[in-house]
């Protein structure tokens, strides 16, 4: 279908905006419940996505994924969200970076889904945050810095201290 | 790349499994029919809110009307609590008319007066922030939490000209010692 007349029909019609919800809200909705955690909020804050998404489908250039652009819609929603309710995101700075000390070595078989969405909840906010958004995202540094009002360097060294965390939880507690 | 990150990207999808709570389609329709709803009567909205103040500075009202109710609340993508139904359009019309029966009241209080300027300077707050909540209520679609917020917004608005009638009593007291 003509690029503009797939935006025209998801501006104006009912059946467009149901399918595209209906192959997204998966993506869109994971994205948000991993950044606000409350069930209730992913969803409220995912449909309020799709709808602002509708409203300003003339702004899709198509550069990226449909999906994509409606997830970065959301996550937008998510961060203002948790800047309303006056979250304060927690940068732990005192993990011992016991992984990379030790020299502990990966092992991919450690690793399942459910093993490291586990130690995911074990992070606090804001590191699990900017996990998030580089890995899932595929945000840079320098993006996640600006959306946080923090610096690069802060967004790359809670990055790393996630990343070892679930590396030794993963591997050292849920075995 | 490390294993984890490796691994991560890989099973990407594995980890988008969560399920919102089952209803999310329906009330997803229901909203988008509520958004739509609220898109037609946002034109009728203006109007409505555009005839208020009209109405407003037609009984007289001080220079403060404006910034009370004035057209910088009027925006595009916001909707008044008189657009959720047609209980909220009674409470809305209530506070509104409560509120401009105090603004007339106080048309002649002095303004130099510290306590005075405090009141007005948090009405002031007040009518920035019901604003943002009139905006807000287009975004969320009815959502019980701005609503309440709307409510108490007005309550406290009409808390602050009641004390400021108060204040007028007191004044009017002393001026004529």
């Amino acid at each position: 279908m003509d690029f503009e007349l797939l935006k025209k029909n998801i501006k104006t019609n009912r059946q467009a905006q149901t399918e595209i919800y209906s192959s997204c809200y998966k993506r869109v909705y994971a994205s948000c419940l991993r950044i606000v955690r409350d069930a209730h909020d992913a969803e409220d804050l995912m449909q309020e996505a799709f709808i602002h998404a509708f409203h300003k489908i003339d702004s899709f250039r198509g550069e990226a994924e449909l999906s994509t652009w409606i997830c970065r819609i959301a996550i937008n929603k998510c961060l203002d969200h948790l800047k309303k309710r006056r979250v304060e995101l927690c940068y732990d700075e005192h993990w011992v970076q016991k992984a990379e000390e030790n020299g502990s070595s990966e092992s991919v078989s450690n690793y399942d889904v459910e093993r490291i969405q586990k130690a995911m909840q074990e992070l606090p906010e804001g590191c699990r945050i900017i996990f998030t958004l580089h890995i899932f995202e595929e945000m840079d540094h320098k993006s996640i810095a600006s959306k946080l009002g923090i610096k690069e360097g802060s967004s790359r060294a809670q990055y790393a201290r996630a990343k070892n965390k679930i590396q030794e939880l993963v591997t050292n507690t849920y075995v | 790349m490390s294993e984890l990150e490796k691994y991560i990207r890989d099973k990407r999808e594995s980890f988008d499994e969560a399920e919102p709570v089952e209803g999310h389609e329906q009330r997803f329709l229901q909203r988008l029919e509520r958004n739509s709803e609220q898109k037609e009567n946002r034109g009728i909205g203006f109007w409505k809110i555009a005839a208020a103040v009209v109405v407003l500075v037609a009984v007289g009202l001080s220079v403060l009307v404006p910034k009370f109710n004035g057209p910088e609340d009027v925006q595009y993508a916001s909707m008044s609590l008189g657009d959720v139904s047609a209980e909220m359009a009674e409470v809305e019309l209530y506070y509104k008319s409560e509120l401009a029966e105090e603004y007339e009241k106080l048309n002649d209080l002095s303004k130099s007066d510290p306590e005075v300027a405090a009141h007005l300077s948090e009405i002031e707050e007040l009518n920035k922030a019901y604003a943002e909540l009139e905006e807000q209520l287009y975004e969320s679609g009815n959502h019980d939490k701005v609503i309440t917020a709307m409510i108490e917004n007005f309550r406290l608005r009409l808390e602050l000209l009641e004390k400021l009638e108060a204040k007028k009593g007191e004044i009017i007291k002393q001026d004529s010692l």
